[in-house]
């Protein structure tokens, strides 16, 4: 009874959430996508940008590049092109040398000649960013039911920044983080002796839909302890060792109030407590046209920081391959990353540049 | 049996009777064959009976008495002329005839004789009149009926009331006999009669016939059936107890309304709901909810389970006004809105007017819920309670003394218990809990002054898997004292305060924190009442003085990163003046007029911004902070006119209309779908605009056999000349600037409701349904254009079939279908920065999720024969959403990362909800 009495209370907490077909709207009409931004690192600016399409709302993404001649207005007298879809790096000092200004008048503003359309977006300048003290990772256990309906306890590898928000001009600045990871693979052993099992560096890009902002308004002090920005299971990749990169941007306040709005739409449950979406604001405008597009430009100074993860930092203490057996027959194209480890998405024979 | 019944005004006029003056026109024709045919071949006998009398002066009451006390007959007279002195001196061996013409002739007093036995006095001027045959005929029976009298009978009425119009009116309060709590809807019948009638909601009723013997049948659903033989002389009143059965009838009639109560009443648009139409219904997890029985009626709806509050005709949640007696509800809801906070068991009665509201009640666009909470018994202590898988209530109630009444009730859920005992962790580590509480003191100085005071509290608190948690709880305190100043006046005055706050709890570390909101009011308010025959009057005062407490943030934790913020207190006055009246101009058309002059002032000193466009408040606009020292910073004025016609095309039928002005000046604040825990309440000020609205109503009541069908059929309109929407996106939390996340526009709403009602049998219910449209056009959404709100669900059906199988057992189904209300779904996507997919949103609520419907069942079984009268039992059980259907509540896109987009629906109850409730009572 206590049993029934537990579940029927289950099933009402719980409520039912499946997958369904619908007859969602077509995306009849493709609507511009036109975006970019400018980082500057230590040494370089970072320019990118590219036109493409939006795509229907329930099909599998393939973005749609749309041709456009793509350039960089700086302080809205000199344009300076650039390919779309790639990264063009320009030293800090040799842009300067070229284009004149310091660092701290340039202003940017993104350029796209589309089908005829210019689009052009609002100037943006860019804010140093506060180089961030420390990561930490912590470990935490949840109970979960897992696809068998059984409860089992899982953990997870919380990564956490902390970080002053001021800069150094004095500035409160809001950030945003990206993160990225590589784990080290290690084959398994085989009888033949001659044999040499393989080391691979696996990119684990799972954070890749995370959005991890901090508007300097939403906290208190000048200072960010502790504030979780990826969350991961703990799992054969903590086996050897495993680098998180974090880079954290500056935000200028268009671009923390865009990216706010980008996960509050992202977030959209669809609990009865969701907030009402609306059209994502864009900084990209056409005189030319009332034509919707969408996309935004940014700008932004970045800092890296990478931590690396020992097992025993996590208490994983085996590697993946430590229980592996080879078997009696091997077959070329065997998915096993225990046989080949260059299987793995994303996995290279090169440590990057800042393993140890 | 009959309860405690009123003492009639005349017992019995055997030894001496007073007939009503007489009035009727007469015809010479008629009085010759009366007196000849009727009156001489009969009376002369009684005429001639000798007899011998002697008196002095005395009155002629003191005379007829001792004529009547030597006579095979009786003399009848006057009421009028009892007190007048006749002298009859010595008569010996004289006929009665001859002795009464002695007495009466120097009175201008006649008499005629009438059959055998009955001698009537009367004016002279009206004896050379003529009265009809059917005075006499009615005479004749009245006189029979008393002659008739029987020690079980109860008699009613005298023979100098009766009415010459040969039609007697009974009428009464029909009572349950624990409680005396009134019963509305219970019929009353003539056996071997067609006529019967069914009480009002105050339990009254009138039942009409002729001069005679009847069997009374008085039955209600649930109760005991009263068979109460009645000898009817003339009109009188007749109070009766109901006693509560649980052994049923084996044909049950089901009355939720009196007699063509629906075609005869002059407002439009009301809904009553009474705990007893609606314990028999299936419930969700058992627990039978006043504003949940509201969600079937035509015109009312939902956005779906768990959520808040209701939606009338197309209005916001907010624009419903709740109220329990005069004090105002702003959160109604348990558990988030499964159930209400309102207890059932307590309730005598849930009236919603929907609309076209009487000018008594304001404040609000769309509704008015009025819950009354019934008084503790006089009589007897009484115990009621029942267990159920959610929680268990219990009310007790009785007497203190003769003079006073107390009622305590409490309800309280027991699922935190069951919470720990399933293995789930997160659900393990959770925690659930609410409970209501009622009290109310009810003392009678006399019989026109009494006094109630009354106390209501709510509270929820919720946690999930310590991660987060609400917390909320209203309180509120009312009196009322009611005083009798005449015959047809009644003063009554109210106080009331109350308090709601909500909180939020963010449970984890860095982002631990605590988010306020709430309110407090006092509301005063002096209501005269004049009740007269063909016209009825309210005229009264209201002020009620709001203080709502800023919103604020603060940490919970050392390590919470959140930033404490703290808004200022906002305060004003609503001062409200209003009269209205119900008049009867004829039988075919009646009037409810009405007028409410409201002032609202809001109230400084306060801090605020300076905008660049005040009249569209904008982030950008902002120049610059500012405080206002003004003791009224604003000022609003709005005068509203209320009207309600009915006019009867025939006996059962009548068109009614209705037009109603309101004005809102307290609006809730929430840019989700449903009100939730943190939404809070906000004030107009001189940025947010009051919210207006012109509210008409026009429809068609027609009864069909006998008030077998109950049938009724209703337009609405609701013009909004003025309200607000959100932006999207709105950051509405702790924001000092709030008015710029609003935006100003106008809206509508319209459409009918059908509702078909068959009252009798064994198979009875309801069929309603409604068709609605709401609509807003608010400028900086959808371009302007017009939109569907939230809540617009043009087809909305309930279809609610009772099956009364034989005494004890009763089978219920509920049909509820409507159309799936606008989403706003993504239409397309991009990828920004190669990592990070965005989905772009259509225009505000440009889509409908799919369409609701779910079958629930109940069964009841009522107690046994053999079973203690003392304490009686009934189970129910139930299944809601009987063939598990997933409606969904909402359809969502998950898009995790660039791979395949999945829409899924959240489905709030995707399952079949069995439930097992025991109910009993202790008398």
């Amino acid at each position: 009874m206590r049993n029934i009495l537990g579940l029927l209370y289950l099933l009402c907490l719980l409520s039912c959430i499946d997958e369904i077909k619908i007859d969602l709207p077509e995306a009849l009409i493709q609507h511009k996508v036109i975006e970019g931004y400018v980082e500057r690192d230590r040494n370089n600016y970072l320019i990118w940008g590219q036109v493409s399409l939006t795509e229907d709302v329930t099909g599998i993404f393939s973005p749609e590049r749309v041709p456009s001649n793509m350039s960089i207005l700086y302080n809205g007298t000199q344009e300076i092109p650039f390919t779309p879809g790639l990264i063009t790096r320009f030293p800090i000092n040799l842009f300067h040398d070229t284009f004149g200004g310091t660092p701290e008048t340039a202003g940017f503003q993104l350029v796209a000649d589309v089908e005829g359309q210019r689009y052009i977006s609002t100037e943006q300048m860019i804010i140093s960013v506060p180089r961030p003290d420390s990561l930490s990772v912590q470990v935490e256990q949840r109970s979960e039911v897992n696809a068998a309906g059984n409860v089992v306890l899982n953990e997870y590898a919380i990564l956490r920044v902390h970080t002053p928000l001021i800069n150094d001009q004095n500035e409160l600045v809001s950030l945003n983080w990206v993160v990225n990871s590589v784990y080290q693979f290690v084959e398994g052993t085989r009888s033949n002796p001659d044999y040499m099992p393989k080391t691979c560096y696996v990119g684990y890009n799972n954070f890749q839909n995370d959005i991890n902002i901090a508007g300097f308004q939403d906290y208190p002090g000048s200072t960010i302890i502790s504030t979780e920005i990826a969350r991961t299971p703990v799992d054969f990749r903590f086996g050897l060792s495993l680098y998180f990169t974090v880079v954290q941007k500056s935000m200028t306040q268009d671009a923390i109030d865009y990216w706010k709005e980008v996960k509050a739409s992202n977030e959209r449950s669809g609990n009865i407590y969701d907030v009402f979406p609306g059209r994502i604001r864009t900084n990209v405008t056409s005189e030319e046209t009332d034509e919707i597009v969408h996309g935004f430009f940014q700008v932004s100074e970045v800092d890296t920081i990478r931590y690396k993860v020992k097992p025993e930092m996590v208490d994983y203490p085996y590697q993946s391959c430590f229980f592996w057996q080879e078997p009696m027959f091997i077959l070329p194209d065997d998915p096993d990353p225990c046989l080949d480890c260059l299987k793995l998405l994303g996995s290279t024979l090169t440590p990057p540049h800042y393993w140890r | 049996m009959p309860g405690k019944r009123k003492v009639p005004r005349h017992r019995f006029y055997k030894h001496y009777g007073q007939i009503p003056s007489m009035r009727e026109p007469v015809k010479l024709g008629t009085i010759l064959f009366l007196f000849f045919l009727v009156g001489k071949s009969y009376g002369q006998e009684l005429g001639d009976f000798r007899l011998d009398f002697q008196t002095d002066n005395t009155t002629l009451n003191q005379f007829i008495r001792q004529v009547n006390a030597q006579i095979p007959g009786i003399v009848y007279f006057p009421a009028a002329y009892g007190n007048i002195t006749v002298n009859a001196e010595r008569q010996t061996n004289v006929t009665l005839d001859d002795l009464l013409k002695i007495v009466l002739n120097p009175h201008k007093l006649d008499v005629f004789f009438h059959r055998n036995s009955l001698a009537v006095i009367a004016p002279r001027e009206d004896m050379i009149r003529q009265y009809t045959a059917k005075y006499y005929q009615v005479l004749e029976e009245s006189i029979e009926a008393s002659q008739n009298d029987s020690d079980k009978q109860i008699v009613l009425g005298s023979i100098d009331q009766i009415d010459l119009s040969g039609e007697t009116q009974i009428t009464g309060v029909v009572r349950e006999a624990e409680t005396s709590e009134v019963v509305i809807g219970a019929t009353l019948t003539l056996e071997d009669e067609q006529t019967g009638t069914a009480t009002e909601t105050d339990g009254s009723y009138s039942l009409s016939m002729k001069s005679g013997d009847y069997i009374l049948v008085v039955q209600y659903v649930g109760y005991q059936v009263q068979r109460i033989p009645v000898k009817v002389i003339s009109s009188d009143t007749l109070d009766i107890h109901l006693e509560r059965s649980t052994v049923l009838l084996d044909e049950v009639l089901v009355q939720a309304k009196a007699r063509d109560v629906n075609v005869q009443s002059t407002q439009i648009g009301v809904s009553r709901v009474t705990t007893k139409d609606i314990e028999k219904l299936p419930s969700f997890l058992g627990e039978v909810d006043i504003i949940k029985g509201l969600l079937l009626q035509p015109g009312v709806s939902t956005i779906g389970e768990g959520s808040s509050g209701f939606n009338v005709r197309g209005g916001n949640v907010d624009q419903n006004l709740i109220m329990i007696d005069e004090g105002m509800i702003f959160n109604a809801s348990h558990a988030l809105g499964f159930f209400s906070s309102f207890n059932s068991d307590i309730v005598s009665e849930a009236v919603l007017y929907k609309g076209t509201m009487p000018a008594i009640y304001g404040g609000r666009l769309a509704s008015v819920l009025d819950v009354k909470v019934r008084d503790g018994s006089f009589e007897r202590w009484h115990v009621k309670g029942g267990l159920g898988l959610v929680s268990s209530r219990i009310n007790v109630d009785g007497p203190l003394s003769d003079r006073t009444s107390v009622l305590f009730s409490i309800r309280s859920t027991y699922s935190d218990w069951l919470l720990q005992r399933v293995k789930i962790p997160e659900v393990r580590n959770s925690s659930a809990f609410f409970y209501d509480f009622n009290f109310r003191l009810a003392h009678r100085f006399n019989e026109k002054n009494n006094l109630t005071i009354s106390a209501y509290s709510t509270e929820d608190q919720f946690t999930y898997n310590n991660e987060f948690g609400f917390d909320y709880q209203t309180m509120m305190g009312q009196i009322q004292y009611r005083k009798v100043l005449g015959t047809k006046t009644l003063s009554t005055t109210n106080a009331v305060w109350s308090r709601y706050n909500s909180q939020q709890q963010n449970l984890d570390s860095t982002d631990a924190s605590i988010y306020r909101t709430g309110l407090q009011y006092v509301k005063l308010k002096e209501n005269i009442n004049y009740l007269g025959d063909q016209f009825q009057a309210n005229l009264g005062a209201s002020a009620i003085y709001y203080q709502i407490d800023g919103n604020q943030i603060k940490p919970d934790s050392e390590l919470s990163l959140t930033l404490p913020e703290n808004l200022d207190d906002e305060k004003s006055i609503e001062w409200s003046l209003y009269a209205d009246f119900d008049l009867e101009i004829s039988p075919r058309l009646s009037l409810i007029g009405g007028l409410r002059y409201s002032i609202f002032n809001y109230l400084g000193p306060q801090n605020t911004f300076l905008y660049a466009d005040p009249a569209r408040p904008t982030v950008e606009g902002l120049l610059e902070p500012i405080t206002i020292n003004d003791g009224i910073i604003k000022t609003y004025r709005h005068l509203q006119p209320r009207l309600s016609f009915r006019y009867n095309l025939t006996a059962n039928s009548s068109v009614k209309g209705g037009y109603g002005r309101a004005a809102q000046y307290i609006n809730q604040i929430y840019n989700s779908e449903t009100p939730t825990p943190t939404s809070f309440w906000q004030l107009s000020n001189q940025y947010i605009q009051p919210q207006l609205a012109h509210n008409f109503s026009l429809g068609y009541f027609h009864n069909f056999s006998d008030n077998l069908l109950i049938t009724s059929f209703e337009f609405f309109y609701r013009d909004i000349d003025q309200m607000f929407d959100y932006r999207g996106f709105a950051d509405l939390l702790v924001n000092e600037h709030l008015e710029t996340e609003l935006l100003s526009g106008i809206g509508r709403a319209y459409g009918l409701e059908l509702s078909v009602h068959r009252q009798v049998g064994v198979v009875h219910g309801w069929l309603n349904y409604t068709y609605s449209r709401s609509e807003r056009k608010i400028d900086g959404i959808n371009d302007g254009n017009w939109y569907p709100s939230n809540f617009d669900k043009p087809h909305d059906l309930t279809l609610i079939t009772n099956f009364q199988i034989n005494k004890r057992n009763s089978f219920s189904l509920n049909f509820t279908y409507g159309t799936g209300r606008p989403i706003t779904a993504p239409v397309n996507k991009y990828l920004v920065h190669n990592r990070v997919v965005v989905l772009n949103y259509s225009e505000r609520n440009a889509f409908r999720i799919p369409d609701y419907h779910r079958l629930d069942i109940s069964y009841n079984l009522a107690q046994g024969f053999r079973k203690s009268k003392k304490f009686k039992t009934s189970w129910t059980f139930s299944i809601y959403n009987i063939y598990a259907r997933r409606n969904p509540y909402s359809v969502f896109v998950e898009q995790g990362s660039i791979g395949p987009t999945k829409v899924k629906r959240l489905a709030v109850l995707g399952s079949a909800f069995p439930s097992l409730t025991f109910n009993f009572e202790l008398l």
